[in-house]
């Protein structure tokens, strides 16, 4: 009987029900997009704030001071130590592999062109490391400093004989694209077998930064090796790498920690735990963060983590408000019935019954086509705004479904207790 | 009424927080250190590297600093100098050639404050005698906070340079992760008179305020206000910045819009339920001749009604709340914008207006008659 009491009500006014269920259905979509996007927003605006560059260092543990002034070092070529380039393939072995989002190594090269001294930098343009079965992973300053502004074309990254050259310097030498740039090895290369390396470059392109990159010439790494004589060797590398904002917890002493705590840590992107972590499978260098980037990434990180907490909030509040008060008003505009089911003889506990089953089956409806509105919205909002769909999230589906039942039932049980209240005689004569 | 209010109190509270949290962020950004370098122009065949400036740019600077509201530079020297420990030890290399740099360390500091200090030196600036040495610098020279070195610049050439250069006590140990860890900090004034160099600077580094567009004017009045100097945009910096803080905009205006929209949802059901309660009162009306449209004319003006006290009353819950939550979650105090007062009351009073427009048309169907008879 009760049931078929609801079956019916449910299939009767058909108008009418649709209608509570759209609220439903668009109240728990709303949350659903902003939980949603908020999740995920760490991620994103993390991967946008890694255009400001690598945010750990690499250098060889043994290393000398580097004598570098505007760009250009003035030590010999064979001072101060090296890593191996073939070490760097270990950066793609740690734990936090997937967080690594770019790396390129360096190796500068000091050398002689136009009778100036000048610094060749030899690194990875857009090395491609991929490995047969994993994924395509391509690497290099092009990913690694997407704000590098290149004009002409990035060079290849096998030995050929090409170039770029800073801004400035481009410049004051006068090269164009194009052009091409007759450089040797400076003197006093002790280490290098050939000390009379010479090589012609030819201009691929113009980069600008506004750093010192601005007054150097950047070549394919294989090439400065060869130049230098250093086949296999340089001089550091940078690493960009998403983290999670330092916390207490990740600035206490990791020589203090407890087994538990240290897993803890270890199993934390924080910016030192994958330092840490670079250092295990590399020794012979040391991974130091780029504290300026790091540092003001985490806050940054934080402050928009806030802010999306805000606005979830805000419309988890306002989204709630809106459908116990669409409950409320349907609720209210059944008195009559109510009246009814009173006169023929039911009690109030029935009544109630059959109302609250009622809303049950609306919000257990409206909560699951809500959630998926809302994953929908956010994924269309998330390629709006960030570009990419925004990643859907399981754990939102019973948040979301408990959230639309407890709406939908203390929405009708406010106005439902009124109507009860009210003797079924007035209301029927009255209406 | 109680979700128009807190629609209002939502919208005002976002309103309120949406320019400080705009100007926090930008804030922080800041913290990633100069987004402008001003350089010695380079003229053609001179090598970029080792050009001076005069030292006059920073009063030039300070007196336009008072236009440019919010800047803050320091100026630079940059000279390879040779240091070595005092006293010295046997087990070392004998001195190290390094870059000493001569700046206002404290304006350094405000800079860049993701550095990391070692050593009691706090927020102060250089002394006279005092140098501080970067990370690497004090591990290869077993330096420590309170140690000495002596300091002396290597003229050109290797002629030996004086017989007795200066002491320098080492303030603290600055750690960045970047080239500044291989370098020394003195004071600007005594780098410029060991190095022979008085009243000259290699660079200043600079941080402008604001966003995109904001710095990309500044750039230009430096340039034109600073002739025969380079002032070059960190592209880095001033173009992540952009593209970061846009994003963001973008997620809180397409969130707010939809918080609005439920809003509207919200203030729809209840008008609904109002008119309904109301079917006997406009069957009245309607039995005395009122027309639908004054009917419906009414029941818009008390929406509208509603939306003015709600977004009135809204807009001082949402100016506490926003008050309150700029203070715990972006450590910001938080005044009285007062121009956003109109603005919630017409978005609430329009907002009230818009979600009545539909359920007023159910005042067409009322049938006097049937109201008013009872059933």
């Amino acid at each position: 009987m009760l049931t078929r009491i609801v079956g019916r009500s449910l299939t009767r006014r058909r108008r009418r029900k649709l209608l509570t269920l759209l609220a439903v259905t668009l109240g728990i979509a709303v949350t659903t997009a902003v939980s949603t996007i908020a999740l995920d927003v760490g991620d994103r605006v993390g991967r946008e704030l890694r255009s400001f560059g690598a945010n750990i260092a690499l250098t060889p543990v043994a290393d000398s001071l580097p004598v570098s002034l505007g760009g250009t070092d003035y030590r010999p070529i064979g001072a101060g130590a090296y890593l191996a380039e073939s070490d760097l393939l270990k950066l793609r072995k740690i734990f936090w592999r997937n967080n690594i989002m770019a790396f390129a190594p360096f190796l500068d090269v000091p050398v002689q062109a136009q009778g100036r001294r000048l610094t060749l930098v030899g690194t990875w343009f857009d090395q491609d490391l991929s490995t047969g079965k994993s994924e395509a992973f391509h690497t290099g300053v092009k990913s690694l400093h997407p704000s590098w502004k290149v004009e002409g074309q990035w060079p290849t990254d096998d030995d050929a004989a090409e170039c770029l050259v800073g801004r400035r310097l481009a410049r004051s030498l006068g090269i164009q694209i194009r052009s091409s740039l007759a450089l040797r090895v400076a003197p006093g290369s002790n280490s290098a077998p050939q000390s009379t390396a010479a090589a012609v470059l030819a201009v691929r392109g113009i980069v600008e930064t506004g750093g010192d990159e601005d007054d150097q010439i950047f070549a394919p790494l294989a090439l400065a090796q060869k130049l230098a004589g250093l086949e296999g060797r340089v001089r550091r590398a940078e690493v960009s790498a998403l983290t999670k904002p330092e916390d207490a917890f990740a600035r206490s002493d990791v020589t203090k920690m407890s087994a538990e705590e240290f897993d803890r840590w270890y199993c934390t992107p924080y910016v030192s735990a994958i330092c840490y972590q670079i250092q295990q499978v590399i020794p012979a260098a040391e991974a130091k963060p780029i504290y300026r980037v790091a540092e003001t990434e985490g806050r940054i990180l934080n402050r928009v983590g806030a802010l999306m907490a805000l606005l979830a909030a805000a419309a988890m509040v306002t989204s709630t408000l809106a459908v116990a008060s669409m409950m409320f008003a349907t609720v209210l505009e059944r008195r009559a019935e109510i009246g009814l089911f009173k006169s023929l003889g039911a009690t109030d506990a029935r009544v109630a019954t059959i109302f609250l089953l009622e809303a049950f089956v609306v919000g257990l409806l409206g909560g699951l086509a809500g959630y998926f509105a809302g994953s929908l919205m956010a994924q269309r909002l998330g390629v709006v705004v960030f570009g990419v769909p925004a990643q859907i999230n399981w754990v939102i589906l019973p948040a979301a479904l408990v959230l639309a039942l407890v709406v939908t039932l203390a929405g009708s049980a406010l106005p439902l207790a009124r109507g009860l209240k009210l003797s079924p005689v007035a209301v029927l004569r009255d209406e | 009424m109680g979700s128009l209010l807190v629609g209002a109190a939502v919208a005002a509270a976002l309103l309120n927080l949406y320019g400080d949290v705009r100007r926090k962020m930008t804030q922080e950004f800041r913290a990633y250190g100069a987004n402008v370098i001003l350089a010695p122009a380079v003229a053609p065949g001179t090598s970029p590297g080792a050009t001076v400036m005069d030292e006059q740019v920073v009063n030039q600077l300070k007196s336009g600093a008072r236009r440019l509201k919010g800047l803050t530079f320091a100026p630079v020297l940059h000279v390879v100098a040779r240091v070595k420990p005092v006293p010295s030890d046997p087990r070392l290399p004998e001195f190290q050639n390094l870059v000493a740099v001569g700046t206002d360390f404290a304006a350094l500091r405000s800079l860049y404050p993701g550095w990391r200090i070692q050593g009691a030196m706090g927020n102060a600036a250089l002394g006279l005698g005092e140098c501080v040495v970067g990370a690497h610098v004090a591990t290869r020279l077993h330096l420590a906070p309170g140690g000495s070195v002596e300091l002396a610049v290597a003229g050109g050439g290797p002629e030996p340079i004086s017989a007795s250069p200066p002491e320098f006590r080492v303030a603290g140990i600055l750690s960045t992760g970047g080239a500044e860890d291989d370098r020394v900090f003195l004071d600007l004034g005594s780098l410029q008179r060991l190095a022979g160099l008085e009243g000259k600077i290699s660079l200043v580094e600079l941080s402008l305020p604001g966003e995109g567009a904001e710095i990309e004017r500044g750039v230009q009045v430096l340039a034109r206000t600073l002739p025969g100097v380079e002032v070059r945009p960190v592209h880095q910096i001033v173009e992540s910045q952009g593209r970061v803080l846009e994003t963001i905009r973008g997620l809180a205006v397409s969130l707010t819009a939809l918080i609005l929209a439920i809003i509207g949802l919200c203030v729809m059901a209840t008008m609904t339920a109002i008119v309904l309660e109301r079917r006997k009162d406009i069957g009245v009306m309607k039995a005395l001749g009122a027309s639908d449209q004054l009917v419906m004319g009414l029941f818009l003006s008390e929406g509208a009604g509603l939306g003015l006290a709600g977004g009135v009353a809204g807009f001082a819950l949402g100016a506490l709340l926003a008050r309150e939550l700029a203070r715990r979650l972006f450590d910001v105090s938080l005044g009285l914008s007062w121009w956003t007062l109109p603005l919630v009351v017409l978005m609430s009073v329009l907002l009230a207006g818009a979600a009545t427009l539909l359920p007023v048309r159910i005042v067409r169907g009322v049938e006097p008659a049937v109201v008013l008879k009872g059933e």
